[in-house]
């Protein structure tokens, strides 16, 4: 158990530190620390789950699915903040930040990694839906951090759509809770996602199906499923590198994976009836959608960071396809798939946020000549782009084979 | 809320949830900034009065806490940091123009036949009462939404965000009995930052495009044009 407050006491004893602390160079310093701290926690936790099955407490519980998550989510919180360090510094050089603004994205950057990891290793589905506002709440002055027009805009977009989204989803949180009522008890137990598994069978299908139509458009929102994925390009490509590494690379993570755990209360309360697989179809449909339209998307976009925000919409739409299918193999395809993008999309996004910061443009066109002078960075992206399935259609991308 | 529960309580519980719905009509039609905060401050009441009321009436007494803290926040503090904001942007006096009024209120009371369709199949959680009141809190949140959409100024879609928020409160006690404790507190931090964040962005946005009309918020879309 100490393990796993220790993973949470990481990165919010960061942000409070990191608010306080003006040094610049320090910070970028303690910044790293602080993630260091939280992956080597979560390795912690996970050696202790792989040995005893789960961890739990009242609000808390990681089990076998979500302590891959936490894992990953450390390790490329801490593969950023080390690229965060020098790029920051930088962009600072240039006089485009001031140096309390810095601050506030130290901070902020640690209490990104606070919701994210608080998100995925709490039981309540209400600590759930407040931690997934609070990766929203925290990420959105960091979008808008150089204070461009376009940046603004894009910031304002982001809280509007991912604000409303998540109060449909809270909609859908109470209808649960409501179904839950004569079931569980009322109070905590009523949210605890645990007791809701346990006696999924006995709650109201009616209720059930209408709140997982909530849940599914709200998380989906966060997720950039399709018709509501007009935020994404948008703030992945305005915000500085490496909160468009953590956005795509981690929180779309977080907010599938809510809607994964929901999946599997709705369909034991479905189980049986006559829309059995409506869960499971929903997000299919979503999914595929989403696959179809950022495909044709992509083909269209001139500024690099839009391209590649695109292609993670495609990849979360193939994730929540495989998932919506349910199975053992589906889904083993689907998380090795998250897993892959994780990784390769947050290096991505630092590899092109480096590459447009020597070209001094972000468009597509203007960025060249990079392998005569950058010959390493090169052979970098291209195994980062690998698992595109855009640039080469179903190869090396395991979901879709 | 139940059956047992005397019919006084319901009818009250009813009308009160109802005036929520009317405030919910005022403000997606309200030009006048002012005006518009005043009735936003209101519904924040009523959603208070209805949480106290069902607190009341089940004896359930961590719900009293969650009325003070939503007449505390919605009613209270979030209408004064807006007013003040109000003041220092010089934008008091200003009336915004409704291209089609009539026809952002006449969709709104499609919204309400709407939730009502929509809450009907939930029977078993709640009597009678319960129910129009889930109905009536889902109007309320489509209808914030739907301000969001419709209006055109920076403010008034703020305001349309939080009344969304007011509905899910609504939907919370009448559904639910309120959520957890833990969980109300977060969400009443979550909204209380939320309600921070908004104030800080009307500075930004009128620093950058000086205006807050969000039709000029409009440099980022597919095909960039350089």
């Amino acid at each position: 158990m100490s393990a796993l407050w220790l993973m949470l006491a990481a990165p919010a004893v960061g942000a409070l530190v990191l608010a306080a602390v003006p040094s610049l160079p320090l910070a970028g310093w303690l910044n790293t620390a602080f993630s260091a701290a939280a992956l080597a926690a979560a390795l912690w936790v996970g050696e202790t789950v792989s040995r005893h099955g789960e961890l739990a407490s009242t609000y808390l519980r990681v089990d076998a699915f979500n302590v891959y998550l936490l894992v990953l989510t450390t390790f490329v919180g801490l593969t950023t903040a080390i690229f965060s360090r020098p790029y920051m510094r930088e962009v600072c050089h240039q006089g485009r930040l001031t140096r309390r603004r810095m601050r506030l994205y130290h901070a902020m950057y640690q209490a990104f990694l606070f919701t994210m990891l608080l998100a995925l290793s709490t039981d309540s589905l209400g600590i759930l839906w407040v931690a997934v506002e609070g990766a929203t709440l925290s990420t959105v002055l960091l979008v808008s951090l150089y204070r461009t027009p376009e940046s603004i805009e894009a910031a304002w977009k982001y809280f509007i759509l991912c604000g409303v989204g998540i109060a449909l989803a809270l909609f859908g949180t109470v209808l649960i809770y409501a179904a839950a009522q004569g079931v569980t008890g009322e109070g905590d137990a009523g949210l605890s996602w645990h007791r809701l598994y346990q006696n999924a069978a006995r709650l109201d299908p009616g209720v059930m199906r209408i709140a997982f139509v909530f849940l599914l458009v709200g998380y989906g929102t966060k997720v950039g499923l399709v018709p509501m994925h007009f935020w994404l390009p948008d703030a992945h490509s305005e915000g500085p590198t490496p909160v468009s590494a953590v956005l795509s690379g981690l929180l779309l993570n977080v907010a599938l994976y809510a809607v994964v755990r929901l999946k599997m209360i709705v369909d034991g309360a479905l189980a049986g009836g006559p829309t059995a697989q409506l869960a499971g179809h929903l997000m299919m449909g979503f999914g595929l959608i989403s696959f179809l339209v950022a495909v044709f998307s992509l083909r269209r976009q001139k500024d690099i960071k839009r391209l590649f925000s695109y292609s993670s919409i495609e990849h979360m739409g193939l994730m929540t396809f495989a998932l919506g299918m349910g199975g053992p193999l589906a889904t083993f395809a689907a998380l090795l798939h998250m897993l892959v993008h994780s990784l390769a999309k947050s290096a991505i996004f630092v590899g092109v946020g480096h590459a447009s910061h020597i070209a001094g443009t972000q468009r597509i066109e203007r960025i060249r000549g990079l392998i005569r002078t950058q010959p390493r960075w090169v052979g970098g992206c291209c195994w980062g782009w690998r698992p595109s399935p855009a640039f080469r259609p179903s190869a090396s991308s395991p979901a879709s084979s | 809320m139940n059956a047992m529960a005397p019919p006084l309580l319901g009818q009250s519980l009813l009308l009160l949830a109802a005036l929520t719905l009317f405030l919910s009509f005022a403000l997606l039609g309200q030009t006048r900034l002012t005006a518009a905060i005043h009735q936003f401050a209101w519904q924040g009441a009523m959603v208070a009065a209805v949480t106290a009321l069902v607190a009341a009436g089940e004896g359930a007494r961590h719900l009293y806490l969650s009325a003070l803290l939503t007449l505390g926040l919605k009613s209270l503090l979030i209408p004064w940091m807006l007013h003040r904001l109000a003041r220092r942007l010089e934008m008091e006096r200003e009336v915004e123009r409704l291209h089609h009024p009539a026809v952002l209120l006449l969709a709104g009371t499609v919204l309400v036949v709407f939730a009502y369709w929509v809450a009907l199949p939930i029977e078993r959680i709640g009597g009678h009462a319960s129910r129009n009141i889930l109905a009536i809190s889902l109007a309320v949140v489509l209808i914030g939404l739907w301000m969001m959409v419709g209006r055109r100024q920076v403010v008034a879609q703020v305001l349309g965000f939080m009344s969304l928020e007011n509905g899910l409160f609504l939907a919370a006690v009448a559904a639910a009995r309120g959520m957890p404790l833990v969980v109300e507190l977060g969400v009443a931090f979550d909204v209380l930052v939320a309600a921070i964040l908004f104030g800080i962005f009307f500075f930004h946005i009128s620093e950058s495009i000086e205006s807050l009309d969000v039709d000029r918020l409009n440099r980022l879309s597919e095909e960039e044009t350089e």
